[in-house]
Order: C-alpha cells, then structure tokens, then sequence
C-alpha cells in the first residue's frame, strides 16, 4: 500500500512540472509587462536607450532564457514568495494568494459537497422509483446541467432571488448588509448545480445496475428489510463509478468558479487570474494561481485513486 | 423480423426530431437573414432611445450597437464555432486514437498519456491563457485553439472502440492477408470504430459553443457573440429595465444548446434503440 502510494505521488510531482512547464511556455506569450513599460517609456521621453531596454528586461527577469526562467519560478515555490507580482514588485505572488483563496475554497468545497450530499439520497431515490418524482428532479438536474451554460444559470438565479424578490444579493462586497454566508448563497448554488448533473446521473445509474445483481436479490431473499439491502449490500458496490464521476466533476469546478467569482464580483483566486491575464499579463501571478489549479486537480486524482482501494479491495496496488 | 435502420428509427424518435427541425430553423435564420437585411452588428446610432422600436426592432445595446444585428452575426458565429471546433477535434482526435490504438505499446502510451494530462486540467482556464495571446480574437483562433484542447475526449473515446476492434478475428485475418498496417487502421479499423465518435458530435458541437459564449461572456473571445451580448446583464439597470439587450441571446443560446443536445439524444437513441429503452426503465 505504501509503495503504491509513494509511486503514485511521484507521478504526480512529475506532472505537476510538466503540467506547469507547458503552462508556463504558454504564458510566455501573453502581452508583457516589459513590452508594454518600453511602450511607456517611448511614449514619454520619445526615445529609448538600449541600457533602459536592458533594466526593464531584468526587473522582469526577462534577461534569461526560458528554461532557467522556469526553473527559478520552481525554486520560488520553495523560498515563501512563489516570486513577485508584475503589477507590484513588491509584493509577493503568495500573499495575494493568501488574501484571495479563502473565497475559492469555501465556494468550491461547499458547492462540491452539496451537491455530492443532494445527489446520494436523489440519485437512491430515482433508481428505487424510476420514474417517481426523485426521477423527475434527477432528469431535471442532468438536462440543467448540459444544457444551460454556468453564466447563464448565475444571472437568472440572480436576475430572480436579488432582482424580482430581492431576498439574496447579487454580489459579495465587503460593505454588505448580508452575512458572508448569505452573499455566498447564490454562487454557491451556482457551483453546485453546474457539477450535480453527471454525479446524481452516475449513482442513479450505478445503483439500477448493482440492484439487478444476484447477491442482491439473495440479500432480499434472506429478510433483509429492503433498506438496508439498499444501504448495505447496493450502495457501497455502486460508489465507485460515482466516485469516478465526483472526481471529473473537479476541473470542471476549478474553471466554473472562474466564471462564477466574475458575476458574483468573488474576490477569489479565480477573478485574480482573469484580471492577470487581460493586458498586461502578469505572469508571476498567473503562474502561482494556475499551480495551485494543478495541484488540486493533482491531489484529488491521487485521493480518489486511493479510495478506490479503500472501496474495493480487489483493485491491486499497481 | 426485419431489422430497421437508423433513419427509421431516427424519424420515430420525437426528441431527435424536435431538436432537428429547431436547429435547422435557426440555422436558416442566421444563414438567410444577413442575406436580404443590412446588419451591421459595429455600426453605432446616435439616437436618445435604445428601446425597441420600428427601425430596431429589438433596440440598441449600451453603446448603442443594433441589438438584432449582433444577435443574427453572433449566431453565425456560434453556430460556425461549434461545428468548426467538431470538426478539428474529429481531424486531430481520430487519427490519433486510431494510432494509438493500434500501436498499442509505446506510441499508444504516449499518446494516452498526453490525452490524460489535457483531460485533468480545467479547460476554461487553458482557453482562457490561450485565447489572451491574441490582440484580436476572430472565429478562426477560437476554432483552432479549442480544438487543440478538446481533441483528447475524442481520441480516447476512439481508441477504446479501435482496441475492442483489433482483438477480432477479422483483423487477424487481413493481416495474414498480407494487407500494410496503413491500410488495415483506414479499411478495417476505422470503419468498425469511428460510429460512437460520429454519434457523439452534437454534445462535441453544444460543448464548444458554450465554452466560446464563455469565453465572449468573460471579454476574452469573439466580439461579436451572444456571450458578450448577454455579459450587458451583469449590470443591474440592465438586467432589470432594459431586458431587450441580454434577453433574446440567452433565449437563442439555451434554445441553440437544447436542440443540439436533443438531436445528440435522438442519434445516439436510433443508433441503438434496444439499450435506449432498457435506459429509461
């Protein structure tokens, strides 16, 4: 188990670096900080000297290739400061960070585990009674969710609850008379409903199939009453595929709240980067932001690959 | 009894029906109407009242752009977006799960290995970095840009089908034919594997369009698009007294998605109409 695990984080490290490698390459090409102050400066003064040229390039630390540029980014994960925002030199990357996670977490995790803790009972209900009312919500769910862009569900929720009823905010600003909680309400929702359909689709599925199995049918033939034969003997066989699906419903979160921290005016990591990546780009920031991206999707991969040993014992440590 | 095929089945199935005549009209609409109407979605008028009237028939737009130009041209480019981004994700996504299915051993490895590492990250936030490259966003970036991501749902999805394929017997039977590996992956392969890819397209085409509404909603894609368009909403006086401007592009938007995605139902229900039933019990 051990070796297994161990294995398994260094893939992971290996991709976290190629991962932000190509990234990083990518990022190379968004209009620059030094581009856009020798604009400035020409602007000013009319002219430019090579010497000045030189400056801007190393207060960036554009002076070197790529790859060592690369490898100094790394070694600025190491050394507390994750290297210095462009907009602000003197500031670094991790203390932005550290001001705006809180936010992102709160409207990632607690979107995620509603809609985990809605979609296991729902997802039970609608394979127990097809076509029962449960049913009916899981297929609205699911429609919801491929049909209706996450942008579109944030402004008509807004457009309802703040604008027609007027009982939630539509934006979470510091001044507000609402609690904290109450003016995540809406985003919260918002994540929530944009990552339920394929989950509460997955255990619907998953359990139809395990139910038909014949271990079930002897557990019913022993007198096990029908709920726990559900619980018991259906339900853990049925928790893998649905982890599978919690599991994929990660990135699609991680980009979600983006677009959702923008409308709801969130001042969370995912608002920082799209304001760091319209012109002038700044990179550092950028490039500490989307590592944390990969790492969240990194470790919630190696977690689930770990449950699903913990949930089947039969899948061998490879 | 007789066996039917797909169009039988495809004409009885309602929901493959209603998304197909719904998509065909708006197809027709974005296609037909620039045809016999001046639109011209960046030309600015200088009057007081951007309420709908009779020379506007849907008003004016905050900067004073004509609201029904920008939805018939932003319709065209979704619609261009969607099945223009299918199609590379088809031209990358197929030869590749081909090869990799195929070449099982290393090239395969490396090719679902790639596949893998673009399928963990979220999309949104690479279009995002990728489209900011470019100062000026036309369709063509956006086609290109997202089908350069979104090629590894396909890939993977082809090579499960190829390597199911390979272990027939058929296969083994050509290749002691004598027949190059070239042709056995085009004549033999391909053919037997590429339907599940074929039938999913619509979800491919419903899935781009709305990462480029997005991308438009977050000021990084298309200028003109529904997605920008219905961006005025987030401003409160909008979205509440002046509807005109975001309403009727979220309606066309959900109702372009919807059809789609209903026409996907439709395909994949007739493609295998036994396992469609047996769903829905």
């Amino acid at each position: 188990m051990l070796q297994f695990i161990l294995k398994r984080i260094l893939v992971s490290v290996l991709l976290f670096l190629l991962l932000t490698f190509v990234l990083y390459l990518i990022v190379q090409f968004l209009p620059s900080y030094a581009e856009n102050d020798i604009n400035k400066m020409v602007m000013q003064n009319g002219s430019i000297t090579e010497q000045q040229k030189l400056d801007i390039n190393t207060k960036y630390n554009l002076d070197k290739p790529v790859i060592p540029r690369y490898a100094a980014w790394i070694g600025s994960l190491f050394d507390g400061t994750w290297s210095h925002s462009f907009a602000n030199l003197n500031t670094t990357v991790l203390s932005v960070i550290k001001t705006k996670i809180k936010a992102t977490l709160i409207l990632m995790s607690l979107g995620l585990a509603f809609a985990v803790l809605l979609s296991i009972p729902l997802g039970m209900r609608a394979a127990i009674r097809p076509g029962g009312a449960a049913d009916g919500v899981t297929n609205a769910l699911t429609f919801t969710g491929i049909s209706i862009p996450n942008f579109i569900l944030a402004l008509l929720l807004i457009f309802l609850f703040s604008a027609k009823l007027g009982i939630l905010p539509s934006m979470v600003v510091q001044t507000s008379r609402y609690p904290y909680l109450a003016q995540m309400l809406l985003p919260i929702v918002c994540v929530m409903i944009s990552v339920i359909g394929p989950i509460v689709k997955q255990v619907r599925g998953s359990m139809l199939d395990v139910m038909n199995m014949e271990y079930v049918k002897t557990a019913r033939a022993k007198g096990i009453p029908e709920n726990q034969v559900v619980r018991r003997h259906v339900f853990r066989n049925a928790a893998i595929p649905v982890v599978t699906a919690i599991g994929l419903a990660v990135p699609m979160l991680v980009g979600g709240s983006v677009v959702i921290e923008q409308i709801f005016t969130i001042n969370g990591i995912g608002r920082t980067l799209v304001n760091a990546v319209y012109a002038p780009a700044d990179v550092p920031l950028i490039m500490g932001i989307v590592a944390i991206q990969v790492v969240v999707v990194l470790v919630v991969n190696l977690a689930l690959d770990i449950i699903y040993t913990l949930l089947d014992p039969r899948i061998a440590y490879q | 009894m007789k066996k039917r095929g797909f169009l039988y089945h495809f004409a009885r199935n309602p929901k493959g029906m209603v998304g197909l005549i719904l998509l065909a009209a708006i197809v027709l609409a974005v296609v037909l109407i620039p045809l016999f109407m001046d639109l011209d979605p960046e030309k600015v008028y200088f009057v007081k009242d951007k309420a709908p009237s009779a020379d506007h028939i849907m008003g004016l737009d905050t900067s004073f752009q004509d609201c029904f130009s920008k939805l018939v041209i932003g319709g065209r480019v979704s619609l261009l977006i969607g099945g223009g981004t299918s199609l590379i994700t088809l031209i990358i996504g197929v030869p590749l799960g081909l090869i990799a299915g195929f070449y099982r051993k290393r090239v395969g490895a490396a090719i679902n290995r790639t596949a893998e590492i673009f399928l963990s990250f979220p999309v949104m936030v690479l279009l995002l970095l990728m489209v900011a490259v470019f100062s000026h966003v036309t369709p063509l970036i956006i086609i290109v840009v997202m089908g350069c991501v979104s090629w590894p749902g396909t890939a993977k999805m082809l090579y499960s089908m190829a390597i199911s394929v390979m272990n027939n017997e058929y296969i083994l039977a050509v290749r002691a034919m004598g027949k190059s590996n070239a042709r056995i992956m085009f004549t033999d392969v391909l053919p037997n594997s590429i339907t599940p890819v074929l039938v999913s397209l619509p979800f491919r085409v419903s899935i781009s369009i709305m990462l480029e509404t997005t991308l438009a909603f977050l000021g990084l894609g298309v200028a003109t698009s529904w997605g920008r368009q219905i961006y005025l909403a987030t401003t409160m006086n909008v979205m509440v007294n002046q509807m005109w401007m975001w309403l009727p592009p979220t309606i066309c938007l959900v109702a372009v998605i919807v059809s789609v995605n209903m026409l996907g139902e439709g395909i994949r229900d007739s493609y295998d109409p036994k396992s469609a039933r047996e769903s829905q019990k």
